[in-house]
This record gives C-alpha cells, structure tokens and sequence, in this order.
C-alpha cells in the first residue's frame, strides 16, 4: 500500500471516530437501584419464587454496574449475599432432626437445589465473573465463590459438618453389616466432599481408619468362627466388596491404601494361624480351588514364602506317615503315587507351578523318601509287578507308561539309586531267564526311562544283561548246527542262557544232581563251549533253569511248567511210588530248606504230589506219592515256585551287597577330600564326605571307613591334635 | 514213564578261566574291567602270555605300546599264547 501511496496517488481517506466529549453519564443512584433489582432476583432465585424481571435485564445490570469500574463494589455486595444466604441453609441444616439417613437425604436434596442456585446466579453474574473475578488469586467464579462460601460455613458449623462425615462413615459400616444398600446416596454425598474439596481432608484418612478398624475386628472374629476354607472365601468376599464400592463412589487415590489395609488386617496378620490351622486341612480334603485362593491372596501380600514352609511341613508329615507305616508295606507305593498325583495338581493348578514352592515340595520329597531304606527295594518291586507276565496288574498300555513315568518321578528323590538298580536288575534277570516279561516295548521304555533320569552308566549293566541274551542265542545256534541231531534223538528241546558272571546278579549256588540223560546233554553244551571259547568256565546254575513237563494222569495228559528242581523231584517217581523227604534229598542232592521251597506249592497249591501225612509242616521223614487222580480244567499247569517271590534272606543279601560296593564309594571320597584338604578335623572330613556322597547315609558309617582307612595308611591322626587328620601321600 | 522232560531252559554262567586271581598290571581282579573300560565280559577280556601269566588284554597293550618287550612278571620275552573271547569265536565261524 505504501509503495502505492509513494507513486504520488492521491492520498487515502481514513474515517476516524472521535470519542465523546462528555462520558455519557448515568443517574447517580443507578448502581444502588440496580442492585435492588439484583437482590430482588437473588432473593426470588434463594427462596425458588417467580420475579418479573428477566434474566436478560438482570445480566445487562450486572454489565452496566461492571462497566462503570464498579466492580469490586458488585463483588463485595454479592459476597455479603451469598455469605447471609449461605450461613442461614446450613443453620437450618443443623436444624434437622432424624437420622442421619434422613439428615443425609436432606443434605443431599438441598446441595442439589444449592448447585442449581448457584448455576442460575451464575448466568446473572457472569460478566462480573469474566471481567473481575477471574483476576483474582482464589474464587475466579461465580460457582467456586459460592462452594468456598459453603465450605467455610460448613466447617464452622462443626455440628452438621461432623454429622455429614460420620453419617457418611456410617452409611457404610451399615452396607458393609448388609443391612443396607446406599450406594446412590453416598455416590451423590461423597461428590459433595468432592466438590468442596473437604473429601482428601477430613473424610479420606477417616474413611481409611474406621475401614482399619472394622476389619481388625472382624477378621479377628472370623478367623476364631469360620473353617478356614470359609475364612478364605470371606476374606475374598470383602476384598470384592471393598474393591467394588471404592470404584464405585469412593476417590480413585483411597483405593491403594485402603486395600492395603484389608489386606493387612485380613491376610498378613493372619497368615500364620491360616497355614497353621488349615493348610494341612485344605491338602487333606484335596480343596484345590480353595488352596488356589489361598496361594492368590498370600501373593498379594508377599505371604507366599509361608506357604512353601507350610507346604513343606505337611508333605514331610503326610510322606512320612505313608512311609513309616509299618503295617502295610505293599501299599507304600500306591499311595505315594497317591500323593504325588495330588500334589502335581495342587502345584500347576493352585500354586500357579511357583518355583519356590516347587522346591520346597523337592526338598521334603527327598527327605521322606530317604527316611526308609527300603523305598528303592518297593520301586523296583513295584515295576516289576507292572512288568511280569504273571502278575495280577492289568492296564492299558498308555495307563503302563503313564505309571512308569510316575515312579520314575519318585525314584528321582531317592538316594539309594545303586540299591534300586541291585533289585531292578535281581528282578530284571528272572523276568528275562523265565521269558515272564509281559513286552520287549515295555521293558526297553523302562529302561530308556531310567538312561534318562541316571545316565547310560546307571543302565549299562542292563544293557550288558540284554547283550547277554542275544549272545547266548547266536551260541545255541552253532551248537545246534553241530549237536542239534543228537539232542533232537532225545525228544527234548534244550536251550542255553550263558550269562557272564560278573553282570548278572548272583544266586543262591547249590548243586542238584542231574540225572544221566540231562547230565549227558549239559556235558555236550559244556563240552562245546569250552572247546570253542578259550578261557572260560561255565558253571550251571540248576537254580535259574526251568522245564516243562509231560505227566500222564487218570485224567489225561498235562503240561506242567516247573523249575528244574522241581522237574528233579517229580522225576523221581518215575521209579518209585512213594518218596519220603529223605530220599528225594538224597537222589538230587539239594538242601533241605530247597526241596521244601519247591515241594509246597507243588503238594499244597497244585495238589499234584500227595503228602503223608497231611498237615503244613514237613519234615525229613514225610512220605509223598504221585497223585494219580490229578485233574484240572487247564491243560497247561504252571506251577511257580516259592523262589521266584524274594526271600527275607536274599533281600538281605542284596542290600548287603549294594552297602559292601558302597564302602569303596566312601574310602574314594575320603581319599579325594583328604588329597585335596591335606588336612582336615573329623567334622570337616564328615560333613564334606556327606555333601559329596549321593546316597543318605550316617556318621557313624563314614567314621567306620575313615578308621579302616587310617589302619590302611591313607590317613593319619595328628599327633598334636587327635581330631585332625592329615593324608598320607 | 509217567513224567517226562520236553524242554529245557539251561543256564550257566561263564567266568575267564584264568589261575591269576587278579591283573598284577591294573590289580583289579579278570571278572572287573581294566581301569579303561566300563563293561565286564568279552568287551575286556584277559589273555595269556606264553610264560602263561594272565593281564587284561588292555593293560598288557598298554604296556608293550610304551616299547616294552619282556612281560611284567618274569622277563621273558613277552608273547601272546592265548586270546579268549566269544567275539573272536563268532569271527571265526563267519
């Protein structure tokens, strides 16, 4: 524009308005008589009537008084107002009477009324609202002028202001009493102390204490009244309730504390006595939803490490009662089963599978099941019942294979592997030698099962069995080739199981005397081993053979599967119609206490022999005969003898065994330590042994080998100090 | 003949047919392993000399390896007489 103006146009008209000379004035009074007007209209609006004028004119007032700089005089007028106005409602609030339901329903309509006052006044106000008051530091409206107003009132009118805040308090305690439901009235009450802001000052910290309050009295009760599978649902209850009615009306910020006080008074304080009195109650009754809440609420409150010491106490205390049961033996395994299965649910489903509380479980596992010795003895025992053809046991297959995985899982908290895997194999070879093995695929998962859990050393001793036998085929085979023709003249068929001594566990050495068709048969396999393996002896073990049997009877012909022993003895009365004990001894050269394990199921279970005279008891003079009238349904007869069950004295030889390997286990370790240590006092040397040693075992023992070990020259004492030891290099 | 015999299931055990009680090289006894090997049997198996003492076979290797010529017993000239195992048997059948 100004470069247009510089070219020489002509110059630009502007208009300018000149301001007048004299301010236009108003009558002088015009202030105070408006002001009549306003307060004619506040009183109509206070006192809810009618006025004639209308609420433009009203607001043009407001408009005309502010614009002659009459603002703060408006102000000051309309503060007095208000302030006369106010104090009059919250006497008359004090003035009412009832309960503090109806006082409170009261307050609440007029705090309504009051707002909507306030809001109308407002819309009259507002320009002196705009203009003036939002200048100022405090009350920059209408709305907050006139809440600040009622506050200061409300406060100095102690009466009503305490009687709103306890009434509140107590509105509540009755909800939580379930005697009633206020929840709109106190949503709209607890608004009031919002907008006046008095709700962080006096009600919150209140509201908190009294909440304290109540329920250390109440969960003090309940836990003394409920079961506390009940208690637990109550505590969960409350927690709802209280969680409900903060998001319901109370402040977002009293949520935190005042949860935390519930959880406090309800679950910290009483967490003790819960895991005390019930935990073991919970397990007991398999409460798993219960033991879940319980493990969730203790979460909340960091409790939970209680829990895996109480976890631990009852499954020592449950373990050990099944453990040390003397009375029933056979059922140890089954209920430790029991009680895995439980525990296994309780942990992924109530415990949320918690570490910790996983190795507490560990923890008291190992040491029940090491508190009896013969544990490992009952799990070998147990899996070979599942796997013996002749057992009584039926399963699916995938029931089979759940069940091994099982005991296997309790196996891993025994100790004494080498005293399991002694009978394993004890029990392993039977089923082997006797073919009694219910499958091949069963047997091999087994196994694979234990390589996983132990190692391919723990298992290589089976492996060693299982080579054995394919071995001791091969060998037949080449035997057959030279020899077959002449077996097969005698009309019996023959195999071998030669086994290598030092893998196979040993038996009971005696000697039966063969008689000299099966004398001359063994001699040839004899013969032909020793001619062609160098450097080998077979010994035969008659113990671990088996035959069958053709008998003729009245009845008819029947097969009858028996040991050789007892083959021996049946043999006899070929030639003779009656043996006494004396003589069978004598024409199979076995030991009395042999012939009577395999005679009794033989003459008691079978009835095949006939014993004179009859009764229980045998001995050496007792006469038996063949008996002719043998009958039964099946054609094929097998007659178990007693040996295939474990005597007490073998169990004991084995363990014996499985403790004599072991000392050589200990002096290793002693001598490792003491290597290393070169000096070191008894204690020491006991408690380092005991924490490398893999199985439990006692002072006493390690003390046993450290003295053996000082007698050997490994070790010696101090000469100063009798508890040291030093290691002899 | 009222009874009579159909099958037989033998067993015999096989131990090294050795006069020594133990390897004088490793002094573990023939039915154990040498100090190398895990498994007993045909897997470690002894052997006689022609002065007719016995060693596991990989201890008496072990000590011919490192050059020495006579065995460990009496000095004479060191040579194998006899080597027994059921692996060296099916070998030769096949």
């Amino acid at each position: 524009m100004s470069a247009i103006g510089k070219l020489g146009k002509q110059p630009k008209k502007t208009m300018v308005i000149e301001p007048f000379d004299d301010i236009p004035k108003v009558s002088e009074n015009f202030a105070d008589d408006s002001w009549v007007k306003l307060e004619d209209a506040l009183n109509a609006i206070i006192t809810a009537s009618r006025t004639n004028i209308s609420r433009e004119e009203l607001y043009r007032l407001v408009n005309s008084i502010c614009v002659q700089n009459l603002n703060e005089w408006l102000y000051e007028r309309l503060v007095q107002k208000l302030q006369g106005w106010i104090r009059e409602e919250i006497v008359r609030l004090n003035g009412i009477q009832g309960s503090d339901l109806d006082f409170l329903n009261q307050l609440d309509n007029k705090w309504s009324d009051f707002t909507s006052q306030v809001s109308t006044i407002r819309q009259i106000f507002l320009y002196l609202e705009r203009a003036y008051m939002v200048n100022q530091k405090v009350n920059k409206t209408i709305t907050d002028l006139a809440y600040n107003i009622f506050k200061a009132n409300l406060i100095e009118n102690q009466p009503v202001y305490a009687r709103m805040i306890n009434g509140a308090l107590r509105m509540i305690y009755e909800e939580r009493m379930q005697e009633m439901d206020h929840r709109i009235l106190l949503k709209r009450i607890i608004m009031i102390l919002q907008t006046l802001v008095i709700y962080r000052l006096d009600f919150e910290q209140k509201y908190i204490e009294e909440t304290d309050k109540f329920y250390q009295d109440e969960g003090l009760d309940k836990i003394n009244q409920l079961s506390v599978s009940d208690y637990l649902a109550y505590v969960e209850k409350r927690l709802k309730d209280e969680s409900d009615r903060l998001n319901h009306y109370l402040d977002i910020s009293t949520s935190k504390p005042t949860i935390q006080k519930l959880e406090i008074r309800l679950i910290k304080e009483k967490a003790e006595i819960v895991i005390e009195k019930g935990l073991l109650q919970l397990f007991e009754a398999y409460k798993v939803p219960d033991l879940q809440r319980l493990y969730v609420l203790f979460k909340r409150v960091e409790c939970h490490s209680l829990i895996e010491s109480g976890f631990e106490k009852v499954l020592l205390g449950k373990g050990n009662s099944i453990v040390q049961n003397n009375e029933n033996r056979e059922s140890v395994i089954n209920e430790l089963l029991e009680l895995q299965s439980k525990v296994d649910v309780i942990q992924s489903q109530a415990f949320e599978n918690n570490l910790k509380i996983k190795y507490a479980n560990k923890r008291a596992w190992e040491q029940f099941m090491n508190s009896k010795p013969d544990i490992a003895q009952l799990l070998a025992k147990d899996l070979d019942e599942h796997l013996n053809k002749n057992s009584k046991i039926k399963m699916r297959d995938e029931e089979f294979s759940a069940h091994f995985t099982s005991i296997i899982d309790l196996f891993r908290h025994v100790t004494a592997k080498d005293i399991f895997e002694a009978f394993y194999c004890k029990k392993l070879a039977k089923r082997l030698l006797l073919d009694s093995s219910k499958s091949n695929e069963a047997e091999k998962s087994v196994i694979a099962l234990l390589k996983a859990e132990c190692g391919s050393t723990f298992t290589a001793r089976i492996h060693n069995m299982y080579k054995d036998m394919e071995l001791s085929h091969t060998l037949m085979e080449s035997f057959n080739q030279t020899y077959g023709s002449q077996i097969e003249r005698t009309g019996l068929s023959f195999h071998v199981w030669t086994l290598t001594g030092s893998v196979w566990p040993q038996v009971s050495q005696v000697k039966a005397i063969l008689p000299p068709d099966l004398k001359s048969i063994q001699d040839l396999y004899t013969n032909f081993y020793t001619t062609n393996i160098k450097k080998k002896i077979l010994t035969w073990q008659t113990s671990m053979s088996h035959c069958n049997l053709k008998a003729k009877f009245n009845s008819g012909i029947k097969n009858i599967q028996v040991s050789l022993h007892q083959a021996l003895i049946l043999l006899l009365f070929n030639d003779k119609n009656v043996c006494t004990m004396e003589d069978i001894m004598r024409a199979t050269g076995l030991p009395e206490e042999e012939i009577k394990r395999e005679i009794i199921p033989i003459v008691f279970k079978h009835k095949i022999l006939l014993k004179n005279p009859a009764g229980k008891d045998i001995n050496k003079t007792h006469q038996f005969s063949l008996n002719e009238n043998f009958s039964s349904k099946l054609m094929r007869i097998k007659v178990n003898s007693l040996q295939i069950k474990e005597t007490v004295q073998e169990t004991h030889e084995t363990i014996e065994k499985v403790l004599n390997e072991r000392q050589y286990i200990i002096d290793a370790a002693i001598v490792r330590i003491m290597k290393s240590r070169k000096r070191l006092t008894h204690t020491q040397l006991i408690s380092e042994s005991l924490a490398q040693l893999p199985f439990t075992l006692q002072p006493v023992d390690i003390k046993k080998r450290i003295e053996n070990l000082i007698e050997r020259d490994y070790l010696s004492r101090d000469e100063n100090d009798r508890s040291i030891y030093n290691y002899v290099s | 003949m009222k009874v009579k015999i159909e099958k037989w299931l033998g067993v015999a055990r096989w131990a090294w047919d050795v006069p020594d009680p133990q390897c004088v090289i490793c002094l573990l006894p023939f039915e154990s392993p040498c100090p190398t090997c895990k498994n007993p049997g045909d897997d470690c198996a002894p052997i006689e000399s022609e002065c007719s003492h016995h060693f596991h076979l990989h201890c008496i290797s072990h000590w011919t390896s490192e050059g020495n010529e006579k065995c460990p017993c009496c000095r004479a000239v060191f040579r194998i007489k006899v080597i027994s195992s059921e692996q060296q048997f099916r070998s030769a059948r096949a």
